[in-house]
């Protein structure tokens, strides 16, 4: 019987902190209805001195009677929730255990109390065993919180540092994929020819750039190995012309912007994929061939770049004209007072352009428009629609 | 002096903060709000010293404090320019030039707001302020070109309000007087412009006048009303 009183009071306790407040709040109502109705005025005087003089002193009581060391810690945590109300009903439903005199008079009086109570007690207020009582941990719930330092860990790739070199890069097979990418897709752009060196020609080197691309929230995405000209090795008048590149002032962003607004026109945002690489070079530019995949039947040769690379000096200024000269060809004109903002009039429908190197806002009058002119730029570059 | 650390040089060496400061550069394109002091920063970039860095610090914990506010664009007509300017006469205290500013509304939209130490010295506050209106109009004629070409062209006169009677006076009335003889031709463009009727300068009292933003540090309760009306908020709830 001792250890049966111990257990129930300790699921009261739990459950104050588990269940929501709104069904502990219903629970309490009914027992004050219900004591104002049937208990003697001087009960439920009694009750409600005990209740205000002290809050730890219901719960105290019991474990005066029963085992004392496992309950001190349990009932501590009790005058912290906020429906201490609750504690001094609880002894009424074991109204029959004689060891409490303070109970004994409650319950003489009403007989009825321990049926109402037990109906409106939650199920989990049914003593269970006594290993149940143990401390319930999230993980026994499956509640996890990934740890922040493992981040990108927990993705089917594992992620390899940044190497030093692509010698270092070449035997990480995470790295070799990723440069082998690269490789590939300048191959297919035929960014360059092999040919043999010209004598007394400038040769710039040829690098790789590791990065781990991430997600906007900062966990791993990818690796990416991208091969980049040595700028720096190039000289000006010799293989490289004019660099400079016009990008769209932010003014011209904010006029078009509130101008789409209240027109309430669509406003697009589109990326370029790889953008410098569509660039294609007036100059004659010679680099040596990438670290880590030279040709074995020529190895001596020299690429002679058709397409700009990234890290060339003129790269975009070449993406720019290339670009300029595509939209032009669609139809669009450019402004006179900035040479970024492309607009395209057909009939009484409009279309504005703008770019900001390789990233595309384009606002229009109709959607159909709209669409024709997204499917004609896709169709020509790779692109990211971001909406 | 004796409980003093040492240190090994006399002065310190700031490299780290100038990726600091570019980035500020760009945050003024959505933060109007910083762009007086991002620019005072940018002055004395090539020699930052502690009371600098103590700005800059400073600004980082404004934004840190604003980090949810952003510059927003409302639909609102697209018929009138309408631009206010401001001028801090003698407001570097190294050379003694002013600073002056500007913002160009689109109807209800900010569009443009530099801040700038004017290159001339001037010897009024008007000289000041005239040099700083003849900065707008010419902005703003720029946007009416904009604007033609984007084919809403804009009929209507570009309101310039300026806090400054005798620069109002000044780009009304071709007179000439003893306190204005030394003021280029160059900047009489915004009379011609004012007779074509493209422009109107009117007044503003200095209490409306938003523009201060731009060309000195204001009392919190001012700074707020006209971050209010550069239309910086937090995102609508």
């Amino acid at each position: 019987m001792t250890t049966n009183k111990i257990i129930i009071c300790r699921h009261v306790l739990f459950n104050e902190s588990t269940f929501p407040y709104a069904k502990l709040h219903t629970l309490d109502t009914n027992t004050y209805t219900f004591l104002d109705n049937e208990l003697s005025p001087y009960i439920i005087n009694h009750i409600m001195i005990h209740d205000q003089a002290n809050p730890k002193q219901g719960p105290l009581i019991l474990p005066s009677n029963t085992t004392p060391s496992p309950n001190s810690a349990d009932h501590t945590v009790l005058p912290d929730t906020p429906h201490q109300t609750m504690r001094p009903t609880t002894p009424i439903t074991h109204s029959n255990l004689p060891q409490l005199p303070l109970t004994l008079t409650v319950t003489s009086s009403t007989p009825k109390s321990d049926n109402t109570l037990l109906n409106n007690l939650p199920p989990i207020y049914q003593p269970t065993s006594q290993a149940d009582s143990k401390p319930v941990t999230r993980s026994q719930h499956s509640i996890f919180k990934p740890n922040k330092k493992y981040y990108g860990l927990h993705t089917h790739i594992t992620k390899s540092p940044l190497p030093k070199n692509h010698v270092f890069a070449l035997k990480d097979p995470n790295w070799k994929m990723a440069m082998h990418d690269e490789y590939n897709a300048l191959i297919k752009n035929e960014t360059w020819d092999l040919v043999p060196r010209p004598p007394g020609v400038n040769v710039i080197r040829s690098m790789w750039i590791f990065r781990h691309k991430e997600n906007s929230d900062g966990s791993f995405e990818w690796h990416k190995a991208r091969l980049v000209g040595d700028g720096a090795g190039q000289q000006v008048g010799i293989n490289c012309g004019e660099t400079f590149s016009p990008v769209v002032k932010p003014v011209i962003i904010h006029t078009v912007l509130s101008i789409a607004l209240s027109k309430s026109w669509h406003i697009h945002q589109l990326d370029v994929k790889n953008a410098f690489l569509h660039g294609e070079l007036k100059e004659f530019v010679y680099m040596y061939q990438p670290l880590g995949f030279r040709d074995s039947t020529h190895p001596n040769h020299v690429c002679r770049l058709r397409k700009s690379l990234y890290g060339l000096k003129q790269a975009p200024r070449a993406w720019y004209k290339r670009f300029a000269d595509y939209a032009s060809s669609i139809g669009f004109c450019q402004n006179k007072c900035d040479h970024s903002l492309f607009i395209d009039k057909q009939d009484s429908n409009l279309a504005y352009l703008l770019l900001y190197v390789d990233d595309i806002i384009l606002t229009t009058s109709l959607d159909t428009l709209r669409q024709s002119i997204i499917s004609l730029l896709s169709s020509e570059f790779a692109m990211k629609d971001l909406g | 002096m004796s409980s003093y650390k040492t240190c090994p040089t006399p002065v310190g060496t700031e490299s780290k903060m100038s990726a600091t400061h570019s980035v500020l550069q760009y945050l003024t394109f959505t933060r109007p709000g910083i762009s007086y002091v991002v620019q005072q920063i940018c002055l004395f970039m090539h020699n930052l010293m502690d009371t600098h860095m103590h700005a800059l610090r400073r600004i980082l914990r404004y934004i840190q404090g604003t980090k949810h506010y952003d510059l927003h664009l409302y639909p609102s007509s697209t018929t009138s320019l309408i631009s206010y300017t401001d001028a801090y006469w003698g407001g570097c205290p190294d050379t003694k030039r002013s600073t002056s500013g500007y913002c160009v509304f689109l109807g209800d939209n900010l569009l443009s707001w530099p801040s700038k130490r004017q290159p001339p010295l001037s010897r009024s506050s008007a000289e000041a302020e005239y040099r700083g209106v003849a900065n707008v109009v010419s902005e703003s004629s720029w946007l009416r070109n904009i604007l033609l070409e984007l084919h809403c062209p804009i009929h209507k006169a570009t309101l310039v309000y300026c806090d400054n009677v005798s620069a109002i006076y000044l780009s009304g009335n071709p007179v000439q007087h003893q306190r204005t003889k030394h003021i280029e031709m160059d900047i009489h463009f915004v009379r011609e412009k004012a007779a074509r009727g493209q422009v109107r300068v009117l007044h503003v009292p200095s209490k409306h006048q938003i523009a201060d933003i731009f060309t000195k540090g204001l009392p919190l309760i001012l700074f707020q009303d006209f971050r209010d009306s550069l239309i910086i908020r937090p995102p609508p709830a």
